[in-house]
């Protein structure tokens, strides 16, 4: 895939209420199922159960966003990238990528970025709250529209000593 | 209804009057900074520049974007903005080109507003004959780092001073040492950051709304990038 790029990291945008909530409902959930307080020790260990796990498994899953975001990094290289999740890696090469769409979600209580990678088997990949995902995006785009090599009239090639030379040199 | 302290009927009415002294306020604001910085409006900066206005309204003022009507109301579901404008010219010996495309629209759905978004701005100079692809960026600039287009690799200028001051990536060392002797005319841009282009036939300079080179710090210095641009087309293309 060529030389390495750069690395982008991922932020915690538009999951941070996800987390602010699920770390809530899961201390919670251990206070009451392990009785820490008064009021949850005098309940009977059946009500305790229940109501402890649930707070505990739903806060579990809420904490779940944060920690792929926390795990997720892409790798770019000159014809290709590597995209670190939680539950593991995949590489997509330039020639996998039709097309891309930068979208900037805002809402009240979200804001965050979105990468749409529109692949040529007709699949799609969607990269959430990477950091500087204008750079990303433009090496990607980068891919497709490649730079015309150099033609001098008559078709430029580096000539044998120095490679290319401003006119007139 | 006569139970009612007198405020509760007067203060809607000052709020209200307070809310359109503001619009009126802002109305007059634009307009005099529209009259302060005429001479970025398409119309003038052409002429200024010795280019031609091919397309697009030529009272647009780069510098001062809402005092056009269409981008002051924004965009609507039934109609978007469009600001199309070209202008060309050379005013040194190079053909110069003056690319400025900002078009919005806007869709609203049951809980979500989308915006499409497209905007390209910049000044191109084309050469007479083609020269090795190159990319230029600042590396520092006062809003962050500059989006790079391309995937060169990074070439040493032999110019110490250049080298700190800008990223030169090229397969080419030759245009990277003749860049090292061109650069120094673009430090002016040092407030607004440097993003050059050579494609291989052209050299741009690229602008953006939101990121560096921003377009009103970079038109600033309109007249040091027209000619800057066509001494760089130039020298690389003849």
């Amino acid at each position: 895939m060529g030389r390495k790029l750069g690395t982008h990291g991922s932020t915690m945008g538009g999951v941070g209420w996800t987390l602010y909530v699920g770390v809530l409902l899961a201390l919670s959930g251990i206070v009451s199922l392990l009785g820490l307080t008064a009021e949850a020790a005098k309940m009977p260990l059946a009500t305790r159960l229940g109501t402890g796990g649930a707070g505990l498994v739903i806060g579990c899953l809420l904490l779940l966003p944060g920690l792929m975001r926390l795990k997720q990094s892409v790798e770019v290289f000159e014809r290709g990238l590597i995209w670190h999740r939680l539950f593991g890696a995949k590489t997509l090469t330039a020639a996998d990528i039709q097309g891309l769409k930068l979208i900037h979600h805002t809402g009240r209580n979200r804001q965050y970025d979105e990468l749409e990678l529109q692949l040529k088997n007709g699949g799609s990949y969607s990269i959430n709250g990477l950091k500087n995902p204008e750079q990303l995006a433009a090496y990607i785009r980068a891919w497709s529209n490649p730079l015309p090599a150099a033609a001098a009239p008559g078709g430029w090639a580096p000539p044998a000593a120095g490679g290319w030379r401003p006119p007139g040199s | 209804m006569a139970n009612y302290p007198i405020w509760v009927l007067i203060l809607p009415i000052a709020a209200l009057g307070y809310t359109l002294f503001m619009r009126t306020q802002h109305k007059k604001k634009t307009q005099d900074y529209d009259q302060q910085y005429a001479n970025f409006r398409a119309g003038e900066l052409a002429q200024r520049l010795g280019l031609q206005l091919l397309k697009g309204d030529p009272t647009y003022n780069f510098l001062v974007t809402h005092a056009n009507q269409s981008v002051a109301r924004g965009a609507t579901d039934s109609k978007a903005i469009n600001i199309d404008i070209e202008m060309a010219g050379a005013p040194f010996g190079v053909p110069l080109t003056f690319r400025y495309l900002y078009r919005v629209e806007r869709e609203s759905g049951f809980n979500s507003t989308t915006y499409k978004t497209w905007f390209n701005c910049r000044m191109v100079a084309t050469a007479k004959q083609a020269f090795p692809p190159f990319e230029v960026t600042s590396r520092n600039t006062p809003i962050g780092r500059i989006v790079r287009e391309q995937t060169l690799p990074e070439a040493p200028t032999q110019n110490p001073a250049v080298d700190a001051e800008f990223q030169v990536t090229t397969h080419e060392p030759a245009l990277a040492q003749l860049l090292g002797q061109l650069l120094p005319e673009f430090s002016a841009f040092a407030s607004a950051g440097v993003h050059l282009l050579g494609d291989g036939q052209q050299v741009s300079y690229v602008m953006n709304q939101s990121t560096a080179p921003l377009v009103p710090s970079a038109l600033y210095f309109a007249e040091v990038m027209t000619h800057a641009l066509s001494n760089v087309a130039q020298r690389l293309g003849g």
